[in-house]
């Protein structure tokens, strides 16, 4: 991870330059208590500080201007060091998104989606956060993850849509349900590849092992979205995977830092 | 000297696993792409005696398919089908393995193949992304009859939506020329809904938890293997069958209705454990090789012999077995004669008993066919009427009890075998005659005829009287 870090510094120092983002639904997150899925043995809740979130995830709309302004993110023309060859595999060499502007932008890599954040003033949500503001420890999550995974993705189905995302506790919408979504320390959590292993490097996560360390063994829809973080690499773009912003919170006007 | 000697005893010695050469060079081996093979087939006899490198490539996918008739399961596959292909090496082979995720994928997968030596049976090297490939190579090492699953977590849910095949390392000399050789795999389903609820059922994890499943089935769904999609023998013929198991949680009594296994390689293993075996222990993860001839034409039923989950729940394939029949072996039925018991005691008894009810309108028979219905034919047509999907046909509105009610008095009375169609769909069954007086069967055709939205004139014992 340190070594992606190190990449990262230096590319977001090229962009720094940006236009004022555009106008976008934020809603604040309250501090409060998030009780992590896997801890170590004697590690404590974690404490989350208010921030402020997207409501939405980022829409393909909202990513075509980002790559206007940006073209060097444009398909075929970003290196392969920061996007596999799946970036924005639905997308046209023009840049236009193809199918509806209410689908959240997917095929997308983490140094791109952490690029775009930076521009608006924000940033990628960390684990605890996004799974804090998910209230993923919560039964109407499972439910809608679970309903979400058993209705297999064809190829030629339209893209879900971000209307027809539920509501969270905290009134985020769709962080159930329609996508995966990057985090900033996605791989903070390492599942190894073999999900039963319990050597000294993978925090003895998994299976009958990993099962141990995890809050609830039964809370499968959290162990799919760990695994799944945990397959993941910085420069990979999977079509079920999309991201939205969080903003710390400005003390001098008790709003996001925009 | 010495060293050949020990090497022509290795090969000598059955079921004994001789050591592999590791220092042969790799990039001179020859090099064998595979094409995948699917249940009920099995790849062919390697037929070699060096070793090669084989290339191996599956793809997982998710996708929506039939658990029953009306139900439908989002299964997760290795190459679209469960269970997935087998895969058939030599002892001794280097194999190449790509695992590649479809891009619709919306969980990462891998593999554990039971028959490797390494990090997680391959689950580390195999860890992929949905629109990634992933690639690793492993020596195989150990002869027999291996499972292979997904291990990603979580686990047992990955296993239960379907992830599971078998690979074959086949030991040097191969096993013993057979004239058939099939792949069945049982495996169980814990739906949502109840056995029999239709739509679309997602993955229900306290079922699972409690080991509970709605489903126990062979090949991926109830009645993969039955009526035109049996399995089929010729009398004199030898078969073999690579039996594995994938659970997530239930062990297998894998048991052949009509036959005795000759030979039982058991838990997959190069040497025959045991002959003459009339059921077989498979463990989940695990696997059997059994072998037997089939001396005399008749359906042989592949059963897991923990009996409720064949006839209630799926576990329940065919084999066909067509020739000339042989009364040395089996005649049939030959005497089909009225059983009077003679003696006092007995008469005295019966005589003290209720005289026995005449029943003449239409509630009396209703009521009294219900009874006769409970105990007689609920056990396969199901208290509601419903029958099995694949193996036992519904009554509930069927045209084939309601159109001709002759036909209806002689399938009670003289029982019935082969195929017939209900209600469009094929059945190829048998039901034995029960052997029930002409007012049980008039009662009971009167209560089936008029149960479950069914309607019908009430059968009579003389109308039960006439058929011969």
């Amino acid at each position: 991870m340190k070594r992606f870090g190190l990449y990262f510094l230096g590319f977001v120092a090229v962009a720094a330059q940006c236009e004022p983002s555009h106008a976008r639904a934020v809603i604040q997150i309250p501090s409060g208590v998030y009780e992590p899925f896997f801890r170590e043995p004697g590690e404590a809740d974690q404490r989350i500080v208010s921030f402020w979130m997207d409501k939405d995830p980022v829409s393909r709309k909202d990513f075509a201007r980002f790559l206007q302004r940006n073209p060097e993110f444009g398909r075929g023309k970003i290196s392969p060091r920061f996007a596999d060859s799946a970036y924005l595999e639905s997308w046209t060499s023009e840049n236009v998104a193809s199918g509806d502007s209410d689908s959240p932008v997917t095929s997308i890599s983490w140094f791109v989606a952490r690029k775009y954040c930076g521009e608006k003033k924000g940033r990628l949500p960390t684990v605890s956060e996004w799974e804090y503001a998910a209230d993923t420890n919560s039964p109407e999550a499972f439910a809608l993850i679970s309903d979400w995974y058993a209705r297999p993705n064809s190829m030629d189905q339209p893209p879900p849509r971000i209307s027809s995302g539920k509501l969270g506790k905290f009134g985020i919408r769709g962080m159930h349900g329609i996508n995966w979504e990057w985090v900033e320390d996605f791989a903070s959590v390492i599942i190894q590849g073999d999900s039963r292993s319990s050597n000294a490097t993978d925090n003895q996560l998994f299976c009958a092992a990993g099962a141990l360390s995890a809050k609830d063994p039964t809370q499968y829809a959290n162990f799919m979205r760990f695994a799944f973080r945990s397959s993941l690499k910085a420069n990979r773009s999977v079509r079920t995977l999309g991201f939205r912003c969080v903003y710390d919170v400005d003390p001098e006007r008790s709003g996001p830092k925009l | 000297m010495i060293y050949a000697f020990l090497f022509l005893l290795a090969m000598l010695t059955p079921g004994q696993a001789s050591a592999v050469d590791l220092n042969i060079d790799i990039t001179k081996l020859p090099v064998i792409e595979t094409t995948p093979t699917y249940a009920p087939n099995v790849p062919p006899p390697t037929n070699r005696k060096t070793p090669a490198r084989i290339k191996v490539s599956i793809e997982t996918k998710e996708l929506r398919g039939r658990l029953a008739d009306g139900v439908d399961y989002t299964f997760w596959t290795f190459g679209g089908t469960v269970p997935g292909p087998m895969i058939r090496v030599r002892h001794g082979d280097y194999v190449d393995f790509t695992l590649k995720n479809h891009p619709s994928s919306k969980m990462p997968h891998n593999i554990d193949l039971h028959a490797v030596t390494g990090q997680g049976g391959g689950a580390e090297g195999s860890f992929t992304t949905p629109g990634h490939s992933s690639t690793f190579s492993f020596r195989a090492l150990n002869p027999g009859l291996y499972v292979y699953h997904c291990a990603t977590a979580p686990v047992g849910m990955h296993i239960a939506n379907g992830m599971y095949g078998m690979i074959l390392v086949e030991p040097e000399a191969g096993f013993p020329k057979v004239d058939r050789e099939f792949y069945v795999v049982q495996s169980e389903f814990y739906p949502k809904g109840k056995n029999g609820a239709k739509g679309l059922q997602p993955f229900d994890m306290e079922k699972a938890v409690k080991e509970q499943p709605e489903y126990v089935v062979f090949n991926g769904a109830v009645g993969a293997m039955n009526g035109d999609k049996a399995i089929n023998a010729k009398v004199g013929e030898t078969v073999r069958i690579f039996f594995g198991n994938g659970g997530p949680n239930l062990v297998s009594s894998f048991h052949v209705i009509g036959e005795v296994f000759d030979k039982v390689y058991g838990e997959g293993g190069i040497k025959v454990s045991q002959e003459q075996v009339q059921t077989t222990l498979v463990p989940a993860g695990g696997s059997a090789i059994v072998e037997f001839k089939v001396e005399v034409p008749s359906t042989l039923i592949l059963v897991d012999h923990s009996i409720f989950r064949a006839f209630n729940k799926g576990a329940l394939g065919m084999l066909k077995v067509e020739g000339p029949a042989n009364a040395k072996i089996y005649t049939g039925k030959t005497v089909d004669a009225i059983y009077l018991p003679e003696g006092g005691a007995i008469q005295s008894i019966a005589s003290t008993a209720a005289a026995p009810k005449v029943t003449n309108t239409f509630e009396e028979r209703f009521a009294a066919g219900k009874s006769v219905y409970l105990n007689a034919c609920a056990a396969c047509h199901q208290a509601g009427g419903e029958g099995i999907a694949g193996a036992f046909p519904p009554l509930v509105k069927s045209d084939f009890l309601l159109a001709n009610r002759t036909r209806a008095i002689e399938t009670v009375k003289k029982g019935l075998s082969g195929p017939i169609k209900v209600n469009g769909v094929a059945f190829d069954g048998v039901m034995p005659a029960l052997g029930l007086s002409d007012e049980d069967i008039a009662n009971v055709l009167t209560f089936v005829s008029n149960s479950w939205g069914n309607k019908a004139k009430m059968f009579t014992t003389s109308d039960v009287k006439k058929v011969k």
